[in-house]
């Protein structure tokens, strides 16, 4: 059967969103937007003190051995990549927080997915890093032991 | 006036109500609840062993703070926040993968109030943490020039 002849009644049986999750909603956008904007901010500065400081802790500890080269080469990409994904999902996140407002002021359907979108990215970003962070520190504590 | 108010309350309620909960959107909140739910275990796992090497293994969670009670207060509130955080987060995966499931409108929307938590949370989290690296920067530049007089 055809979806597009079915009968405009069957919109009474989808789901809405109601006027209560709708405001929940719009704060928890608010509190999206601020934890974006401040998730960028502080991987800016972040960014910057280890710019600022790298100099000081190589004269501080040293030159490395040719053997150490590589394994810090590694690290410096893991977590370069790890910061990096951090900042992808904290500038995503803040698409969310704009396309979804803006959604609900126009009432656009599709604008609406594409914040929902957003949002699943955001999150899978952050599964990938917490899966990581897990594994970092799983292998940690078996090193120590 | 008050008419003007109460159109502009019965505008709102018009616009949420115009936002459906469609098949797209059905599919996103799907992979959200999962991923979700995916990020809130990692989470409370990581708290939970960050716990044990707190209260048995050699951790420094807090010794930046000198050790002793500050150390200590520091290190419970910084576990117990996130796992806080991260259980809002396993309440909005529930709650929105059941009322998918179920075609509920009214567990999604409680969905997003969990949701709403676990940003607000969040949120207040960082504020004290930005207080704390405030007042500890001012903290460090006071006794550094005390070490120089």
């Amino acid at each position: 059967m055809d979806n597009t002849t079915a009968p405009p009644n069957t919109e009474l049986l989808e789901m809405h969103l109601d006027y209560d999750g709708g405001n929940t909603l719009q704060e928890a956008l608010r509190w999206s937007k601020f934890l974006s904007i401040v998730g960028i901010a502080g991987m800016g500065f972040l960014l910057l003190a280890i710019l600022i400081s790298t100099p000081f802790v190589l004269l501080g500890y040293g030159q490395l051995t040719p053997d150490s080269e590589g394994i810090v080469g590694v690290l410096l990409i893991a977590l370069a990549l790890y910061f990096g994904a951090l900042v992808a999902a904290a500038i995503v996140l803040l698409r969310f927080s704009r396309v979804t407002k803006r959604a609900m002021d126009y009432q656009d359907q599709l604008m609406f997915n594409n914040g929902l979108k957003s949002l699943k990215v955001t999150f899978m970003i952050l599964g990938f890093t917490s899966c990581f962070s897990l594994a970092a520190l799983i292998f940690t504590l078996i090193y120590q032991l | 006036m008050e008419s003007q108010e109460q159109g502009e309350s019965v505008t709102d309620l018009d616009n949420f109500f115009h936002i459906s909960l469609d098949g797209a959107s059905r599919d996103h909140l799907k992979q959200i609840a999962l991923w979700a739910r995916i990020c809130s275990i990692t989470g409370l796992l990581g708290y939970v062993i960050q716990l044990y090497e707190w209260l048995f293994g050699h951790s420094r969670l807090g010794a930046s703070f000198g050790g002793g009670i500050l150390g200590s207060i520091f290190g419970i509130s910084s576990i117990g926040g996130g796992a806080v955080v991260n259980y809002f987060l396993y309440r909005f995966a529930v709650s929105v993968s059941r009322g998918v499931q179920n075609t509920d409108a009214d567990r999604v929307n409680s969905g997003f109030n969990s949701l709403r938590l676990y940003f607000r949370t969040a949120g207040i989290l960082v504020i004290i943490i930005i207080c704390l690296v405030f007042l500890g920067v001012i903290g460090y530049m006071l006794t550094d020039r005390r070490v120089d007089y």
